[in-house]
């Protein structure tokens, strides 16, 4: 097609789409709901940065908090004027009081377009040599997962409202000209009805896609700033995100070539909505959650408790014997607690604490045994529907895919063993359970703070491919089938 | 310029269209003339390239439509009863985008002058053509054709339900044309048009060219006679 027809193309369409009222007041409205879900993204994410903020300060203020407290029991003369258990000296009291540290999973920028998990995983645990504790959904009962979560962000409007829109900026570029008779006047030109009409589909595409990335691209870089410019995330983000707009239209193409009406048209393509976008990913969260249910924590306590009692039960007596009925350990029978009464204890919870965590690791496993399962299984049938795979993919280019908060606690997980590493033997020890110093206040070990946006699993490359092949055999299809009907 | 061999066109057992053999010179107008369903239309529709002929052969200058659509959508224009155009688009516009569409770029100045030799008022160019009265929308047709630079015309009912002035505007455009060298094939009910604008008339009854004469040759009183005669043939 010569260079001056798709001018002439280019002109009539935004001439013909500024005039339609319709389209511009539903084209402002969807821009109001991206721009408020641009708003709420970067609030989350500041919000999220300001508790990371106040995490490290309270860390700080906590070392130095425990440093001052020793160099005190120090100078008079290794006596703790108040409760035993608060004396900072001991390894076993520090462990417990000031010394477990936070670990943070580091906000990537491109949050702010997708919560993904963030709503149901934590981004930051208080690490104890007993466990890794976080703050929210701590107290429900069942672990709240979905492998699918929607929020009000930038992919929420993405993956859900926008279609509807192509779906308005499309259903009828054929049938319309059927309906008021422009048709005659197009056919008698001596272009390819075809062709013409798979022009101005991508023009469409073209205004539209373009339109969205310039709003898109300068708003976010205001809101959070422009380093996410630099990131293969989002150039990815805006690959996977310019093809999904792509299928929609290629969708719009192929239902348009079948000459139907324009009332047949949308009803088509909102059942394929429907049906893409919200049926299918339901059905297969409905499927997995059948396949492989996820245990509620209720579950998870009992096969905890269970897995203790089974080690007592089989090898529990020689700890029971040596530790739990030795004379420096009968804490409850003590009218006065004294050092060496704080360090069985501290012997006792290293002890245990070996036994719950080999229990736990039983719990977790299968926890996330199934959560694996399932995500294996999204993997498999993630193709079926463009919605379920740009939600995959849209999280974990944003930083908030199930793998990359998984990836952060089994992360969080060596950590604790970090820490017990460096607080068993100082507790454990008679020449050490009670010389915790400022030296030692320094070289507890710190989480590094990391951001957690790597891809890797995703094959995004191969992802993408295949993704574009689907949309140009669905534009091929429609196109054939235009070629053959204009015969 | 345009030529119909043994032009034939089936809809299933009905026969829209029978042998039609006929050939209209450069500049020569031809009005065919009968009852509806009688293949006017459909003799029309087929020199477009709107739906194929069962057998025979449609020419334009000498190519076949069903051959080279392409190519013989570059020589024709169409006007159809009602013009059609994008109601929130100006006369100027849509002349702009359809001409455009064949291929050729003019100024505002060139269009516009198309649209006056068309006889649209130059007030009306600006205005969006949902405002148009259909003899304002035939004259946009007009120019488009203009604008193509077309060498044959179609035209379908141009002239019903178009006032007396307007009509006459219509007959006086489609002469200058002719002047200029373009065929045109007008299918009509209005024997009086065809009979003070057509150099030849056809009359067609059931997919059949019955009669065939000069509009020189025949008063209007022996045209109607004839019509009359030919539409009222048993089947």
């Amino acid at each position: 097609m010569p260079v001056s027809i798709s001018r002439v193309l280019w002109r009539h369409e935004l001439t013909l789409l500024y005039r339609n009222r319709v389209l511009v007041t539903l084209f402002s409205l969807i821009l109001a709901l991206l721009l408020a879900s641009l708003w709420i993204g970067s609030s989350l994410l500041r919000q999220q940065q300001r508790t990371i903020g106040r995490i490290r300060a309270h860390g700080v203020e906590q070392t130095d908090s425990l440093k001052t407290r020793i160099r005190r029991v120090e100078a008079a003369g290794m006596r703790y004027p108040g409760f035993i258990w608060d004396d900072p000296t001991f390894a076993y009291n520090t462990a417990r009081n000031e010394g477990p540290q936070y670990a943070v999973k580091q906000p990537f920028a491109l949050q702010a377009l997708v919560t993904g998990q963030s709503e149901v995983q934590p981004f930051y645990y208080k690490v104890y040599i007993n466990k890794k504790q976080y703050l929210v959904h701590e107290g429900e009962i069942d672990n709240g997962f979905l492998q699918f979560v929607g929020t009000f962000d930038f992919a929420f409007v993405v993956i859900y409202l926008l279609p509807l829109l192509i779906i308005v900026f499309t259903y009828n570029v054929l049938s319309s000209e059927k309906e008021q008779g422009t048709w005659v006047l197009l056919k008698t030109s001596n272009q390819s009805i075809a062709r013409l009409l798979l022009y101005r589909i991508g023009i469409r595409y073209g205004l539209f896609t373009g339109f969205f990335w310039l709003i898109v691209g300068p708003v976010l870089a205001l809101l959070i700033g422009p380093a996410f410019l630099a990131t293969s995330n989002w150039w990815w983000l805006v690959g996977f995100v310019s093809l999904y707009f792509a299928f929609w239209f290629a969708v719009a193409f192929w239902v348009n070539s079948f000459s139907l009406s324009s009332n047949v048209n949308a009803m088509t393509l909102i059942f394929g909505w429907l049906l893409l976008g919200l049926l299918v990913p339901n059905l297969l969260q409905i499927g997995l959650n059948r396949a492989y249910p996820i245990p509620s924590r209720i579950t998870l306590s009992t096969d905890e408790r269970n897995a203790i009692n089974n080690y007592f039960k089989k090898d529990g007596q020689l700890l029971t014997k040596d530790v739990f009925s030795s004379p420096r350990t009968q804490i409850r029978q003590a009218s006065v607690v004294t050092p060496g009464m704080v360090y069985g204890y501290g012997v006792i919870v290293y002890k245990s604490q070996e036994i719950k965590d080999q229990a736990t690791r039983v719990a977790e496993r299968r926890l996330y045994g199934q959560i694996e399962r399932q995500q294996a299984a999204i993997r498999r049938w993630q193709l079926i529907s463009p919605a379920l795979l740009l939600q995959e993919v849209l999280s974990a280019l944003a930083g908030t895919h199930w793998h990359q908060f998984n990836q952060f606690s089994l992360d969080v997980d060596q950590f604790r063993l970090q820490q017990q590493r460096f607080f068993y033997p100082k507790m454990a020890s008679e020449q050490t359970y009670r010389t915790f110093t400022t030296a030692d206040a320094d070289a507890i070990p710190r989480f590094a703070p990391q951001v957690y946006a790597s891809y890797d699993w995703l094959h995004i490359s191969q992802t993408l491919l295949v993704y574009a092949a689907v949309v140009a055999a669905v534009l091929t299809l429609g196109y054939r089938r235009m070629l053959y009907a204009g015969r | 310029m345009l030529k119909a061999e043994k032009l034939t066109k089936r809809f299933g057992d009905h026969t829209a269209l029978d042998n039609l053999d006929l050939e209209i010179r450069a500049g020569e107008i031809y009005c065919l003339l009968g009852s509806n369903g009688a293949g006017k239309s459909t003799t029309i529709n087929i020199f477009l390239g709107f739906i194929p002929a069962t057998s025979g052969r449609a020419l334009i200058d000498g190519v076949e439509v069903s051959v080279n659509n392409h190519a013989t959508r570059n020589l024709v224009a169409y006007i159809p009863e009602i013009v059609n155009l994008y109601p929130t688009l100006t006369g100027l516009e849509n002349l702009a985008f359809f001409s455009g569409l064949s291929g050729f770029t003019y100024s505002r100045a060139e269009l516009a002058a198309f649209t006056q030799t068309a006889g649209l008022q130059p007030e009306a160019l600006d205005k969006r053509v949902g405002s148009y009265s259909k003899g304002m929308r035939q004259k946009v047709g007009i120019a488009i054709a203009l604008a193509k630079q077309a060498k044959a015309l179609f035209l379908d009912e141009p002239t019903s339900g178009l006032d007396p002035h307007a009509s006459n505007e219509f007959s006086q455009i489609i002469t200058r044309l002719s002047g200029q060298g373009v065929s045109t094939l007008m299918a009509t009910h209005d024997l009086l048009m065809a009979k003070n604008l057509g150099h030849r008339i056809g009359i067609m009854h059931q997919g059949v060219l019955e009669q065939e004469l000069r509009s020189a040759d025949a008063s209007y009183s022996a045209l109607t006679d004839l019509y009359l005669a030919t539409v009222n043939q048993p089947a």
